[in-house]
């Protein structure tokens, strides 16, 4: 094999083409089916891009999804063209041909260039996750797992409040006598309102007192 | 009302705005040596030194707690107490002083009622994000600019931040006590004073920000977030914190 790349199509076993360890690529379902649509009626019009490159012999840079196709519908022997970079370069092409059209993880790809390789390739930066500051990669470096004051919810631990409201004097007499509202002093010339609280424990109390003498 | 309101100033003898925004009657805090200039200004108010030693809003807010049992803390910028459930074109403002006393003193006695040891008002400013259902809270972020402590509340500021106390002292509660009381139907403005002259703003500036979120973030893990920019707020200071608790 030459390590100058030709453009000639060869066809190889299909087990010889090895997906690449990195591949950012997704595909939809949807997506999956037109193309299985598609290879089922045109066949594999489009060669595989393949390395050449020691120690990268076969990986696959192009083509993930319709080699993927085609094993789904038992071919037995696939279109290859041969390619002949390193790692690094092997990386961009990878997200260079595949760019149009392509459905990417982001995780992903922000592992295999750096940003401004990226935006050279094609992508945006509102695509590209959020770059971290010093100060968010700080942040984020934290461990949360043990903080000098861990707060964890007791069981069942939640806080809330029913109001009872009363529409006369004499239903809210009632409701004072029976829950043992204190009078608030303060609120003589009260413009706000008056809150009188009873926590629910007293108020079972005074509950079960109040039927035993009714 | 048990707590004695007690305003902290520095560096404004003759621009208090609570004085005439929420209730001429309360306890100045000020620096030792800048006494002599609030007492020409506020000759009707009782002015405390704090001590020389004292320095910055953290140790200006723990001589607070040391020196009162119950207190209610308002900064010396309180713009304005306004109403969160009002409908639109009704008045807002709560203008006398009386009433905004009995605002205080009401959720004071709520807090009381319920045992919460920490008590206050929202520190939302859009009535738009008022929820009608949901008059109190009781887990939250309490703004050290109003915010009280009921006796026996255990609490203490740790002296290593430096803006970030009221964050801490929030959670620290949370932690320490479980809950507080936080009325939601009010809520105190201060003026946009981040970096303006005076007060905390002195203390004030992008690194102490950040710094300070990441030592809160040690100190209680998961329950702090760095805020996120919204549509309502689109310009945020890197380094602005949330608080987030795993129950309500």
């Amino acid at each position: 094999m030459s390590k100058i790349p030709d453009l000639e199509i060869h066809w190889v076993d299909i087990e010889v083409p090895i997906a690449s360890e990195y591949n950012p690529r997704k595909i939809t379902p949807k997506k999956k089916k037109e193309l299985m649509e598609s290879v089922q009626k045109y066949g594999l019009r489009d060669p595989l891009k393949i390395n050449t490159f020691k120690g990268r012999e076969n990986i696959l840079i192009s083509g993930h999804q319709r080699l993927s196709v085609a094993k789904d519908l038992g071919h037995k022997k696939v279109p290859v063209t041969y390619e002949y970079m390193p790692m690094d370069q092997e990386k961009l092409m990878n997200l260079t041909w595949n760019k149009s059209g392509g459905v990417f993880d982001m995780e992903k790809v922000i592992t295999l260039a750096d940003r401004e390789k990226l935006f050279e390739i094609g992508f945006s930066d509102s695509e590209l996750p959020k770059l971290l500051s010093d100060f968010e990669q700080k942040f984020e470096d934290i461990d949360t797992d043990t903080p000098v004051y861990p707060i964890a919810p007791k069981f069942s631990e939640h806080y809330d409040f029913v109001m009872i409201f009363t529409e006369n004097e004499i239903d809210y007499m009632w409701l004072k006598n029976t829950f043992e509202l204190e009078n608030k002093q303060s609120y003589k010339s009260q413009q706000v309102g008056e809150c009188r609280i009873v926590k629910l424990k007293e108020f079972m109390k005074l509950y079960e007192k109040w039927t035993a003498k009714s | 009302m048990d707590s004695k309101i007690v305003v902290l100033s520095k560096g404004r003898p003759d621009r208090i705005l609570t004085k005439t925004s929420v209730t001429d009657k309360f306890i100045l805090v000020v620096p030792h040596d800048e006494v002599d200039q609030y007492k020409e200004y506020n000759k009707d108010l009782e002015i405390i030194a704090q001590p020389q030693e004292v320095r910055g809003i953290t140790m200006a807010r723990q001589f607070v707690l040391d020196h009162f049992e119950s207190v209610f803390m308002l900064d010396d910028d309180i713009d304005y107490v306004r109403k969160m459930y009002t409908e639109e074109g009704e008045p807002y403002k709560v203008t006398n002083q009386e009433m905004i006393l009995q605002i205080i003193e009401q959720n004071e006695s709520i807090a009381k009622q319920c045992g919460a040891k920490m008590f206050g008002f929202t520190h939302v400013r859009r009535p738009v994000a008022y929820n009608p259902m949901k008059p109190f809270s009781f887990t939250g972020f309490l703004n050290g600019s109003h915010t009280g402590f009921l006796k026996g509340h255990n609490l203490k500021y740790d002296p290593r931040l430096i803006e970030g106390e009221d964050h801490f002292i929030s959670a620290y509660n949370v932690y320490k006590n479980r809950f507080m009381i936080i009325d939601n139907r009010y809520a105190f403005f201060t003026k946009d004073n981040w970096k303006s002259n005076g007060g905390c703003s002195m203390d004030r500036n992008d690194e102490n920000l950040k710094r300070d979120t990441l030592l809160l973030r040690e100190l209680f893990g998961e329950c702090v977030h760095i805020k996120n920019a919204t549509n309502m707020k689109k310009n945020l200071f890197e380094g602005e914190r949330t608080l987030k608790f795993p129950y309500k």
